[in-house]
């Protein structure tokens, strides 16, 4: 198991790389710059090609792209991410700002997905084809259908109607005032969890109800076992290795989340300061943010691999 | 409240020209016909004829008395319930018991821009906070109409000379380095200066390129010399960016720094920056060494401070006004009053009053002149017969009046709708079926080959506007494609002229002025190449005239010209935002300048109603 660790470690830098080309080439493809923002921007006008070029100078547009690359993956990999094109900030102070934002986000959204996904899916599966299951599907696609851009919207606006309530602002940190930051963060993050745990739902149950056919569940409740401990200690345990799949792409899927609820109840996340980077073609801090996100989906992966093992300890590494 | 309300007045008003217009047409239709009928000959057949002839009449004029009133309505929307909107705020403050009352935190919402830097601010970057920490040498007020502000109205010696008197009382706000020290003219001078700097980041360097010097004659005293008579001068003096940073902050710092670090937003304005959360909160605080005088002798501001929440989405900041915790809604772009309208279903008619802000920001359709078959004049003058301005407005915008070459609100040169609804291009009905058939003549004069027509680039916020335009011009005969754009490729297209037809936003400065900028050869933003000796012409004897008058009838030839001979570009609209406040802020007014800067808010103060 070592060595497959060290294995799949060793191919991180590798993969960091091959994903930083494909974010730096990418990102360049966008139409629209900075540059032209900005000469657009000047009054009465002043645009020339000589602006224009001071300007890519000194944003070091002007050298080959190749060369741009090199500098800016140097820089990063020595801890330097630059500043904004925008803002002038310090990308680093940014994302050290707003990261637990997120990562406080993305666990109160793991923290609703998992239990909700997956004991609807078992409750559903124990209960197969009664009112309580067929309940349980019809909320599930429900929840899958619903954007949760609109989701979000709906539930600003219909305590508004209601109750004449708006959620708290402006964003408080869990550390200065718990209740109202949970207050500000559990609705969001249940929305973000919504339409995860809905896949998970149904794919919970698909699994269950095929390991609840198995003989050896039979066995275990010929032997006399209690329901509760056949379904979660035996069932559930062998129905996890796809749920487990599922639960890490969460995080990529809790990101894409969190950039739309972040937005949609002004909270501080990264998830919202990439919004305001792509909408401002801020592209160091584009680059930074895809390069950092894709890092860690790739760690996010790998726990998923090794925890696999705990499951199921007929899986070894090689 | 209701009865002061901007909005009810203007549906009263909508409703009764209206009714009373359609009254009369059919009086006045009815009585013709009558007579006609009675005057005919026995004729059964021709009777019908005369009859039907009559309802046919009847019908136009009904139609047209429609128009009018349409018409009435806008106006009603641009200057007179402006006006009565100004009134209605005086009296509400004359009625108020012992006059402004001083405290209170506004809260307003805002996005934040992240940039200190008045030099350097790009669209939607610059931080709100800096309107409120800095001040002007002069204010351009209500009806672009400049007034003492740091310094005294200007001593104008003669047309290239003018003298700017520092008030002694200013002072830099009592914060390092700067810590209170007198504001002086090398304050001035610096400030002035510093926007034409060799920075590839400042991006307004031509803002005084016809400033040959700004000295300081003494402590108190800048001389401003202009390189050749520049009638606007004052203008550009006193406009809402011309926001001064210290030299002491710059040499200490650098200009990097002054962009990037909030510490380092020290004014002479009324409020201070307490502190700054980004992406979060920014609070402001008052400044007690404002130098503006209060009306019981104390002083500026009335306001404590500010709350500013960053980075509202839509649906987040409607609630939060409705939920009762915001003194400010926004400024509505585009005439788009759908969230006051939504706050006031809500909430109640009386939950927000609606400002019209005379900063004209509106909608044209640029024409790339040296690109085919836009370098013929005709087809461009086609289809600036073709756009149906009234329809484009109605249809898709809701209010807003249409719009020729300068703007309404730069007056008195701006053409209103009385002027603009008589030209080819601009009018209905019948008369409209009359310039489309001179579209269509236009069109088929000039020869061209429909086959290449390029694209039009529409901006994807104007993506209904595009579609009517594209309709519009089906018209007369003339095919084009639409092709939507972000704002960003929008820019890029238009900054780097790479654009046949592109429909876009645009913003009208104070002075007509910005003709010059747009169209003379080779000026800034003339992104559409358009040349023309006798346009130049009189477009440098515009800007180097002084007086209204004479200066008036030079842009009334120059609009005309542009009009009926050119079509350059196609002016169809121009919007007056609208700010929306709570009824317990008192004192508010509307300027040009799309944030409400320290003149308008300093002089505002909350009754005691306010619930937040």
């Amino acid at each position: 198991m070592r060595n497959y660790i060290f294995r799949r470690l060793m191919l991180l830098p590798i993969t960091v790389i091959l994903l930083s080309i494909f974010v730096f080439g990418l990102i360049r493809l966008v139409p629209g710059s900075v540059i032209d923002a900005r000469l657009a921007a000047g009054f009465p006008g002043t645009a020339n090609a000589d602006d224009r070029a001071k300007l890519e100078a000194h944003f070091g547009l002007d050298k080959p792209v190749h060369e741009q690359y090199v500098t800016w993956i140097g820089q990063v990999f020595s801890g330097d991410f630059g500043t904004s094109w925008l803002t002038k900030e310090d990308i680093l102070d940014n994302f050290r700002r707003r990261m637990p934002v997120t990562v406080e986000l993305l666990v109160l959204t793991l923290l609703i997905y998992i239990p909700l996904g997956i004991g609807t899916g078992v409750w559903s599966a124990v209960r197969q084809n009664r009112t309580d299951d067929y309940s349980i599907r019809f909320v599930t696609i429900l929840f899958l259908a619903i954007p949760n851009f609109w989701l979000a919207t709906l539930v600003i606006v219909v305590p508004l109607v209601l109750w004449g309530y708006a959620p708290p602002v402006p964003y408080v940190q869990l550390w200065e005032e718990p209740d109202t930051n949970l207050v500000q963060m559990i609705v969001p993050a249940a929305i973000a969890a919504l339409a995860g745990a809905a896949v998970l739902g149904r794919v919970a149950r698909s699994e269950m109800l095929e390991v609840l056919r198995q003989d050896y569940v039979r066995t275990a409740y010929a032997k006399g076992l209690s329901g509760y401990v056949v379904v979660l200690r035996h069932a559930l345990r062998n129905a996890m290795i796809p749920l487990i799949t599922l639960i890490g792409l969460v995080f990529a899927n809790g990101v894409a989340g969190a950039v739309i609820v972040e937005q949609i109840f002004a909270i501080p996340g990264m998830g919202r300061y990439l919004v305001q980077s792509l909408l401002n073609n801020d592209l160091p801090v584009v680059q930074v943010w895809m390069l950092i996100f894709g890092a860690a989906f790739i760690m996010v992966n790998l726990l998923v691999d090794l925890s696999y093992g705990m499951f199921d300890p007929r899986i070894r590494f090689q | 409240m209701a009865e002061r309300n901007y909005w009810t007045r203007m549906q009263r008003h909508q409703m009764s020209r209206r009714g009373l217009l359609k009254a009369s047409a059919r009086a006045g239709v009815g009585a013709a016909g009558l007579a006609l009928v009675g005057c005919g000959d026995d004729d059964d057949d021709d009777g019908q004829q005369a009859a039907a002839q009559v309802q046919q009449q009847q019908d136009q004029v009904e139609q047209q008395a429609e128009q009018q009133a349409m018409q009435q309505q806008q106006q009603a929307a641009t200057a007179q319930e402006q006006q009565e909107q100004q009134e209605a705020v005086a009296q509400a403050q004359a009625q108020q018991a012992g006059g402004p009352k001083y405290g209170g935190m506004v809260q307003i919402w805002g996005e934040d821009g992240g940039l200190f830097d008045p030099a350097v601010t790009i669209h939607g970057g610059t931080d709100a906070s800096i309107f409120q920490c800095f001040d002007f040498i002069n204010y351009m007020d209500a009806g672009n109409e400049i007034t003492d502000a740091m310094a005294e109205l200007p001593e104008i010696v003669d047309e290239l000379n003018f003298i700017y008197q520092i008030k002694p009382d200013v002072y830099w706000q009592d914060l390092p380095p700067l810590n209170g020290r007198q504001f002086t003219a090398d304050d001035a001078v610096f400030g002035y200066e510093r926007f034409g700097q060799d920075n590839p980041e400042f991006v307004y360097k031509d803002r005084y390129v016809l400033v040959d010097s700004f000295t300081a004659v003494d402590e108190l005293t800048m001389h401003v010399t202009a390189s050749e008579p520049f009638a606007p001068l004052l203008v550009a003096m006193s406009e809402t960016g011309a926001l001064m940073v210290a030299r002491d902050i710059v040499d200490q710092f650098g200009d990097a720094e002054v962009s990037s670090n909030p510490d380092l937003v020290v004014g002479t304005g009324s409020m201070m920056l307490d502190s700054r959360e980004p992406d979060v909160e920014t609070v402001l605080k008052r400044n007690p060494n404002y130098y503006r005088p209060a009306h019981d002798g104390g002083k500026l501001p009335y306001f404590d401070g500010y709350n500013i929440i960053w980075g509202l989405d839509d649906a987040n900041r409607i609630a939060q006004y409705i939920a009762g915790n915001l003194d400010f809604h926004h400024l509505q772009w585009y005439g788009e009053l759908r969230d006051i309208e939504t706050i006031r279903a809500e909430a109640g008619e009386d939950s927000i009053v609606a400002v019209p802000n005379p900063v004209a920001f509106g909608l044209a359709t640029h024409i790339h002149v040296n690109r085919e078959p836009y370098t013929d004049p005709r087809v461009r003058l086609a289809l600036h017969h073709a756009v149906n301005r009234p329809a484009i407005i109605a249809t898709t915008l809701g209010a807003g009046t249409i719009g020729g070459p300068v703007a309404e609100t730069i007056a008195p040169y701006g053409w209103g709708i009385d002027e603009l609804s008589q030209w080819p291009g601009y009018r209905s009905d019948a008369e409209r079926e009359e310039d489309l058939a001179e579209g269509r003549k236009l069109l088929e004069a000039s020869g061209y080959d429909p086959s290449t027509v390029p694209p039009m680039e529409v901006w994807d916020w104007a993506s209904d506007q595009g579609q009517v335009l594209q309709q519009n011009f089906r018209e007369i005969g003339y095919e084009v494609e639409i092709l939507e754009q972000t704002t960003n490729d929008c820019l890029a297209a238009r900054q780097n002229h790479e654009f046949s037809m592109i429909t876009l936003g645009q913003q009208a400065a104070a002075d007509p002025d910005l003709l010059y900028n747009d169209l003379h050869t080779g000026a800034g933003q003339n992104y559409g190449e358009f040349s023309d000796p006798e346009i130049d012409e009189m477009l440098v004897k515009g800007r180097t005239t002084f007086g209204t008058e004479n200066r008036k009838a030079i842009y009334d030839e120059i609009q005309t010209k542009l009009l009926e001979e050119h079509a350059p570009r196609l002016w169809w609209h121009w919007s007056l935002p609208t700010v929306g406040h709570r009824p317990w802020l008192q004192g508010f007014r509307a300027t040009p300048g799309i944030t409400p800067t320290n003149q308008v808010m300093n002089e505002c103060w909350f009754d005691e109603t306010r619930t937040i």
